[in-house]
């Protein structure tokens, strides 16, 4: 068994950031990825593996989805990308002229998504029309199906493992006014919320294997030391 | 009352004027302290291991409505030579965690094991806050070596200084494993307020710090020992020393900005609307007074600090003055402020803004309760291009009075460093990093964007913020920021930070005065020392059944008149 870490979830906030950050991402994938990285992990939706598997899949080249198709389902391809970062951008768009889907291939870990789905309901949208219950689809670490059913208003409604397959292994997809989901409930919305409740209380529990190699990609992302510098710092030396 | 007429942002977010400001009965430690009396917290010690040198541990045992709170204090020897203030340091003379629950055995070893650590040792989500502090190498012994000897402090001296310890960092919001600010709020309401975590632990260092020195002054070696006297006590705070980490906070943080500034403008517009009475006014002249001895004992070698408060005390004096010879003329509050905008320094009108907050804790206090803000800067993506874009005309404006093709406007960056991630400033050209600069240039950001957006407008009027984004994705944390910013009333601070000359000083004390900190200090553009809690009721008039020893205006503080002559008394009964 690994050995674990008790971290908070800003902490898991700010290691995500800055990792990414060193990677060279822009300020809105650093702070988004960090964002969704704490929150999926408090939900219960993430865990070491996910963060560690979407860290690997991160591609600093790719500055975003590239749409491919404007169909009943609107299709991007993610170029490789791990949805912690930019996934949203082909979601907004899609969802922004009215799309009832939005599929996402060529990505990977899809669940990192949700934070985001959940945000953008969560208030009041200028196109109401699109403040509908959504579904994410998306395959799991361990290569199941899963469907995140979210209510109109943002609230996990269930994890659920779908019947049949909907996404390839390398896709996610997001239907709008999923009215219900054929799919076997994993866990309920109570549950779920339940779990991040456990998570604040307790801290997150993660691979010390991912914290260290977390606190080793960040310092891509701090400046290295020098005397000069040093001496310039705030306060008596 | 007519909806009260709040200032305009321009104003209010005016780095300038944040960087004026003073504690108010809104800042934190006022707060915190009101909460404390109003609902009868019992503070005590559950553990008290101190040697003859003060070397050991403490526990004090908080019981507030809605929680049972510990807070550990460990005392080491530090060696004068690795006393350092600056966050590279890896030695304090005191460390300590605020933490839920009781502390029981192997709690403590845990906490012993990592807490003198700091950033290099873990604590858990039971704990709230960790901290550090440093001895004032200046007068805790001068202060101890009287008390031994049966003799009070010079009070000139503590004057001086104000404080025995004085905090290096105060950590919270899940730093080093400790609980995030959410469970703070669910589960502690009594800390559910900005940083009140991290201002009690600041309030029992200061009660520590007295305690301790007692302990070691009533040694068997010092039969002739006294306690300090009380008020004297009360008029010790504790320190802090507070440099450029502060300031990223702030920009990092605008909601959280931007709702301070609102309760305390919102407070300023109810009280000027109110009716002035000769009753009122020589209130006021009472408050001005306290304040200008006030600023009269602040000890700065800083010719910048001491200029400001050379004009502050001359403005105040005139000020007094008028009120004296025409008091009859003052029609409203509106036209002392207004007379005080155009009359008078920029730390005066803010000083002035407080002492009128003072005055009517009926119409402030209430606000206490709106400081916190839940914070989450996103946007709608199917809002419209034309819609944001609108939004920095309306809520941005400002930035357009920045001009980046000068080179002196963008040539700060700030970064951290990789030795203990210490923030840092550098000058594009001339230092190293700027690729790796922290994203705290939002006017320059939001011109770029502006900019993108009326290039995608001219093309596709009916685009919407997401197609904006798929095109620009570099610009998602600005347009989120812009989003959200500009659905507040006041927004950002307006101050660009990338600029040749800008003076960090000014978002230190802007923080640090919402916290309720007195006597800035300023040691450089980039640090500044300052006390906390000076003036305060002690622990032990809290848990006094006969609460009259505590002065709900503890802001201001001064020096205790009377202590030479007691002192002096003392002296002769000692020795008598």
């Amino acid at each position: 068994m690994a050995d674990l870490l008790q971290i908070s979830a800003n902490e898991m906030k700010f290691l995500v950031k800055r990792s990414v950050e060193g990677l060279g991402f822009t300020p809105g994938d650093q702070l988004g990825a960090g964002a969704r990285a704490a929150a999926c992990y408090q939900y219960g939706l993430a865990n070491s593996a996910v963060i560690d598997a979407a860290l690997s899949n991160l591609q600093a080249a790719v500055t975003g989805p590239v749409l491919i198709d404007k169909g009943d389902e609107w299709l991007f391809d993610a170029q490789g990308q791990s949805a912690l970062v930019q996934a949203e951008l082909a979601l907004g768009a899609a969802l922004s002229h009215g799309a009832s889907a939005v599929r996402v291939r060529n990505t990977s870990q899809g669940m990192l998504v949700a934070p985001v789905l959940m945000a953008w309901l969560s208030k009041p949208m200028a196109q109401g029309a699109v403040q509908q219950s959504m579904a994410l689809y998306f395959v799991s670490q361990k290569g199941d199906q899963r469907c995140l059913w979210l209510a109109a208003n943002g609230m996990p409604l269930g994890l659920y493992q779908p019947k049949s397959e909907v996404v390839a292994s390398n896709e996610l997809l997001v239907r709008v006014a999923e009215e219900d989901v054929d799919a076997h409930l994993i866990t309920d919305g109570a549950d779920l919320l339940g779990w991040r409740e456990r998570s604040l209380d307790q801290g997150l529990l993660v691979d010390l294997n991912l914290v260290t190699r977390l606190k080793t990609m960040m310092m891509d992302s701090f400046v290295p030391e020098s005397e000069e510098s040093r001496n310039s710092g705030a306060g008596p030396s | 009352m007519q909806n009260a007429m709040l200032r305009p942002p321009a104003q209010a977010m005016d780095l300038n004027r944040l960087g004026a400001g003073f504690a108010s009965r809104l800042s934190f430690m006022r707060t915190l302290v009101r909460h404390m009396t109003d609902n009868q917290w019992r503070i005590e010690y559950s553990r008290f291991n101190l040697d003859e040198n003060g070397y050991g541990h403490v526990v004090f045992d908080i019981q507030s409505p809605n929680s049972h709170l510990s807070f550990v204090v460990f005392s080491q020897y530090l060696d004068s030579s690795e006393r350092n203030d600056r966050v590279i340091a890896e030695k304090w003379d005191l460390t300590m965690t605020l933490m839920e629950g009781g502390v029981d055995d192997a709690t403590l070893a845990m906490l012993e094991a990592n807490v003198p650590l700091q950033e290099a040792g873990r604590i858990d989500a039971r704990s709230i806050s960790l901290a550090r502090a440093n001895r004032s190498a200046r007068v805790f012994g001068e202060v101890l070596e009287n008390l031994r000897h049966g003799q009070q402090p010079d009070v000139q001296r503590l004057t001086e200084v104000g404080y025995l310890y004085r905090t290096t960092a105060v950590y919270g919001s899940g730093k080093f494993g400790s609980c995030d600010w959410d469970k703070v709020v669910n589960q502690h309401p009594d800390l559910a307020r900005p940083f009140a975590g991290e201002m009690l632990v600041c309030y029992l260092l200061r009660q520590f710090s007295l305690d301790q020195l007692h302990h070691m002054a009533h040694q068997d070696a010092y039969p002739n020992a006294v306690e300090m006297d009380v008020d004297l006590q009360r008029y010790l705070g504790i320190g802090n020393s507070t440099g450029l980490g502060m300031a990223p906070w702030l920009i990092n943080h605008p909601q959280v900005i931007a709702q301070w500034v609102l309760q305390r403008e919102t407070a300023l517009a109810n009280v000027l609307q109110t009716e002035v009475t000769a009753e009122k006014i020589s209130q006021l002249q009472g408050l001005m007074s306290r304040a200008c001895q006030h600023v009269s004992e602040v000890s700065t070698f800083d010719d910048w600090q001491a200029q400001n408060n050379r004009v502050l005390l001359a403005d105040l004096e005139a000020l007094n003055d008028w009120f004296n010879d025409a008091a009859s003329e003052v029609n409203s509050w509106q036209q002392i402020n207004t007379w005080a905008e155009q009359n008078y320094s920029l730390e005066t009108q803010e000083l002035l803004v407080n002492l009128f907050l003072e005055m009517y804790p009926q119409m402030v206090d209430s606000l206490e309760d709106q400081m916190a803000a839940v914070e989450s800067l996103q946007y709608d993506p199917t809002a419209s291009a034309q819609d944001l874009a609108d939004a920095v005309q309306e809520s941005y404006d400002w930035v357009f009075d920045y001009d980046f093709s000068d080179v002196k406007q963008c040539e700060t960056f700030w970064y951290y460093s990789q030795g203990k991630i210490e923030p840092r400033l550098g000058k594009i050209g001339t230092d190293d990093g700027a690729e790796l600069q922290m994203f705290l240039g939002i006017a320059k950001a939001v011109q770029e964007c502006h900019t993108a957006l009326l290039a995608l407008l001219a093309d596709d009027a009916d685009a919407t913020v997401a197609d904006f984004l798929l095109l620009n994705p570099s610009q998602q944390a600005i347009v989120a920021r812009i989003a959200t910013m500009s659905q507040t009333h006041f927004g950002e601070i307006r101050a660009n930070l990338l600029d040749a000359g800008v003076l960090p000083m000014h978002l230190l004390r802007a923080k640090l005065s919402f916290f309720g900190v007195s006597k800035f200090d300023p040691k450089s553009a980039l640090w500044v020392r300052n006390t906390m809690f000076q003036g305060a009721p002690l622990v032990s008039d809290l848990m006094a059944d006969d609460k009259s020893a505590i002065k709900e205006d503890w802001s201001f503080p001064v020096a205790p008149k009377s202590l030479a002559s007691n002192a002096a008394a003392q002296q002769e009964v000692t020795h008598g």
